[in-house]
């Protein structure tokens, strides 16, 4: 399962926050061309596990402001 | 490599699609299969309205994403959207008729079923009038669906008795609208998003209730240091976290910030009196009748709300004041508000003192400044308030009050002059005080779940057990459908075509991609069968709609000719052209014109170029408030009072509800998703750390709340979000305990009906620990 992620961090923090991400096993950052933006791929067992992680991982990390899940596959 | 997000959009996609081929049956069973189609819809949660595309595969929906090309919600979805594709398909959907028989409810055809139904309201029409019977319908209803129901029980029946769930969320944005520029709906769109300077969020918890709109908000907010947030809200929900300027008014007292604030703009000069002069009038009610003031009037008036003397009475610092009133004049501004000034006996007043700042400093009919009620729910503005499907309104703008728009809709609906009564029918809370005393004797529920949401719901939970005839039409099992005589199950979202309006005037078509489940039918095959049962039986006249409206299409042809000549005008979307387009926002009143983003603006409305409303003489970009009296909206004089219930010794804490991100309403879809219903399992109640200690509660502990209507037990949250001396529970469950709505007033604002949930005085202590 995966599920693509809208990330949206403070300004100028795209890089820092992607490579915190990338650290992440299964989360796949991609950096878009909107500034403060970053595109994020979670692939995990299930939607469930997916959702969690996007909770758990992608949303707690530091400058990172919002995070919204665009597109999944069921 | 940086890529944009429509890229971003196909690759999700493509590595999803990659990712279920090569793991697990459903995989499998897709690599047997062509690719599956996507079609573009719309999501059917909140009023934002956001473009969604949807893949489907042999009739089932297999995927989704948010809709890059969708002109405001630019690919953006929430939680909630992304799973309702589990949704729809969930096991626990609704799949035949029932009819209680000895105490339960037991399968019956649908033939059974609509024979009883029809039965039971010729009955109660013949041996009680027509006033006897009521519809309580839904703005998660399709705009088909609420005007026709509202055309058969109105046209067809003769009754008033008709109603729905958007009395209980945006009634009050309602009464602020028409009462301040003779019109309803919002003169702005979200366009102004990319223009403001400054957002002025009140009574919104925009960040989990509107969450794509909040997004936008925040992208405008990265884009220049100059953009403003101000907050203003009792407790500090995740909007705060942005917010420039955060305002935490005493619960129900935030009409005195909002004069000081007037206040504050006029003590600095930054009122515009060019505008003031051109556009503008002020009134006040003396002995219950609206009366002309003038300025003069309005500023002798805010001398006893100058920032100090508005700071003792809503509890926010006079600098605070002042700094958003500055902010606010700066502009361009945008307001949102939605529950938080909606659910309040005051909630007319506290709309029309946003529109007064706005008013008052010009920001208003530009780019980027505007007032701007977000709607609650997917289709409650094009739905209910656009198709005047509540007891005292008629399609786009008219009043059953008045006898030139009665004869109107008589004539297009065929109906015999004077079938239309001339007195509003009941409102929500009435319609359902009636239902318990007995005076209404058969009941049509559409698609929401009134006995959760009500407040006071004890009193009306009890109503709809002993109603003499109660008949619900819902996708799932929810409190409701256990109290009801005849339960229908219903199609859902992608399972039946049709409109919805969102909140910034965009009517948006949801076609048909999938097959529902069982014998579950549309709401609006129902409802015309029910229709011509009851011609049948005599009480609705031959031919109202035999031969003349048998599906949604020529529908939506009747709808269309109604908004003929009226501030509404939508002659121009077509079937067709909704078919292809993602939504067009009216006025557009004809196939070519492209939608309009601001009303009242010449060269943006098309009104002012033709038909009633036109005026040769305006320059373009100049406004014309053409809807209101004089043409001039209208500065409210509002006093300001408190709510229906106080804290006092015997009930120390103000209780106010809301909602979480991951459910919508009373969880009777959102429950259906396991993801979301664990996500956020089960009901809490937000308390101040400071009370918490004093009550020896802790994160965990259950809390019993108590009112003087009823009582919850729900586990506590101890956080620094609700005010000292008040306590937060969102609305979504129904476990044993949860449901908050028992304790919650049934006191509703006296002009717009709609109740106080926001604010009632409770006892808290702490019950066992969890």
């Amino acid at each position: 399962m995966t599920v693509g992620v809208h990330v949206r961090t403070r300004l100028g923090c795209e890089r820092s926050v992607a490579l915190a991400l990338g650290e992440f096993h299964g989360i796949e950052p991609i950096e878009l061309e909107e500034p403060g933006t970053l595109g994020v791929l979670i692939r995990d067992e299930t939607l469930e596990s997916a959702q969690a992680r996007l909770r758990e991982e992608v949303t707690r990390l530091e400058n990172v402001l919002v995070a919204w899940p665009i597109h999944f596959e069921w | 490599m940086r890529i944009n997000r429509r890229d971003f959009v196909k690759i999700s996609a493509a590595t999803a699609t990659a990712a279920s081929a090569t793991a697990g049956t459903l995989g499998a069973g897709m690599m047997a299969r062509p690719g599956p189609e996507w079609v573009k819809s719309v999501c059917r949660f909140c009023g934002t309205g956001c473009g969604v595309q949807l893949a489907i595969s042999d009739r089932k929906l297999v995927a989704l994403r948010g809709d890059v090309d969708h002109p405001t919600t630019r690919g953006l979805v929430c939680a909630k959207a992304l799973y309702l594709p589990k949704i729809v398909h969930s096991p626990t959907r609704l799949t035949h008729p029932m009819i209680r028989r000895g105490g339960k409810l037991e399968r019956a055809s649908w033939e059974e079923a609509m024979s009883l139904v029809a039965e039971k309201f010729a009955d109660a029409i013949a041996d009680h009038g027509p006033d006897s019977v009521a519809y309580y319908g839904s703005g998660q209803a399709l705009s088909e669906e609420s005007y026709f129901a509202n055309r058969l029980f109105k046209g067809g029946i003769g009754t008033n008795n008709v109603e729905g769930n958007p009395r209980l969320c945006m009634a009050s944005a309602v009464g602020g609208y028409v009462s301040t520029y003779g019109k309803d709906e919002p003169m702005g769109s979200y366009d102004d998003i990319d223009h403001a300077n400054v957002f002025f969020l009140i009574g919104s918890n925009a960040a989990e209730c509107h969450p794509v709109i909040f997004d936008r908000i925040m992208a405008r907010k990265q884009e220049s240091n100059r953009v403003m947030v101000i907050c203003v809200d009792p407790r500090k929900s995740p909007v705060q976290s942005i917010a420039d300027v955060y305002l935490s008014p005493k619960p129900g007292y935030d009409l005195a910030l909002l004069h000081g604030m007037a206040s504050a703009i006029i003590e600095t000069n930054r009122h515009d009196e060019e505008f003031l002069a051109e556009h503008v009038q002020f009134k006040k009610v003396v002995d219950g009748k609206p009366v002309s003031v003038g300025w003069e009037a309005y500023r002798e008036f805010l001398d006893d709300w100058t920032p100090e003397k508005a700071e003792a009475v809503c509890g926010v610092s006079a600098q605070g004041i002042r700094d958003a009133a500055r902010a606010f004049a700066m502009g361009p501004t945008m307001s949102f508000w939605t529950m938080g000034l909606n659910q309040r006996t005051r909630g007319v007043w506290a709309n029309n003192l946003v529109h007064n700042l706005h008013l008052l400093t010009g920001q208003i009919g530009k780019p980027g400044a505007t007032p701007f009620s977000l709607t609650g729910q997917p289709n409650a503005c094009g739905g209910v308030r656009d198709t005047g499907s509540l007891c005292h309104i008629l399609p786009y703008g008219r009043v059953v009050k008045n006898p030139a728009h009665r004869a109107e809709m008589e004539a297009l609906w065929g109906s015999e002059e004077g079938r239309i009564k001339p007195a509003p029918g009941l409102h929500t809370v009435a319609m359902f005080n009636a239902l318990g005393q007995g005076d209404i004797k058969a009941m049509f529920v559409l698609t929401t779940n009134p006995a959760h949401s009500m407040p006071n719901l004890n009193a009306h939970r009890r109503a709809m057990a002993n109603a003499p005839f109660l008949c619900v039409i819902d996708a799932f099992e929810t409190q409701t459908t256990r109290l009801a005589d005849v339960v229908l199950p219903a199609a859902m979202w992608t399972e039946k075509a049709g409109v919805f309006g969102m909140s910034e005037r965009r009517y948006q078509y949801q076609p048909c991609v999938v097959d529902p489940p069982g014998q579950a039918r549309p709401d609006l095959d129902v409802l015309i069968d029910l229709a011509k049962r009851l011609e049948a039986r005599g009480v609705v006249p031959e031919g109202f709609v035999t031969g003349k409206l048998e599906d949604a299409d020529a529908i939506w042809d009747e709808m269309r000719e109604a908004s003929r000549d009226t501030a509404y005008d939508f002659r121009g979307m077509t079937r067709e052209r909704l078919k292809r387009e993602r939504g067009v926002r009216w006025p557009a009143p004809t196939v070519d014109h492209p939608g309009t983003a601001r009303r009242f603006v010449k060269g943006d409305d098309p009104l002012l170029d033709a038909g009633p409303y036109a005026d040769e003489s305006l320059a373009e970009g100049q406004l014309k408030f053409y809807a209101a009296s004089d043409h001039r909206a209208v500065i409210w004089l509002r006093p300001v009072v408190g709510p229906a219930e106080e804290a006092d010794e015997e009930y120390p804490f103000l209780l106010s509800t809301g909602r979480v991100l991951e459910h919508w309403h009373t969880g009777t879809m959102t429950m259906a998703a396991r993801e979301l219903r664990r996500a956020q399992p089960k009901a809490f109640v937000e308390i101040h750390p400071e009370d918490a200690r004093a009550l020896e509660v802790s994160t965990g502990d259950l809390v019993h709340l108590e009112s003087r209507r009823g009582e919850a037990s729900i586990e506590a949250r101890v956080v620094d979000m609700p005010q000292k001396g008040t306590a937060f529970v969102p609305f979504h469950w129904e476990h044993a305990g949860s449901l908050i709505n028992d304790v919650t007033i049934d006191a509703f604002d006296a002009g717009s009906k709609q109740p106080e949930f926001k604010i009632c005085a409770v006892r808290l202590s702490k019950a066992r620990t969890v």
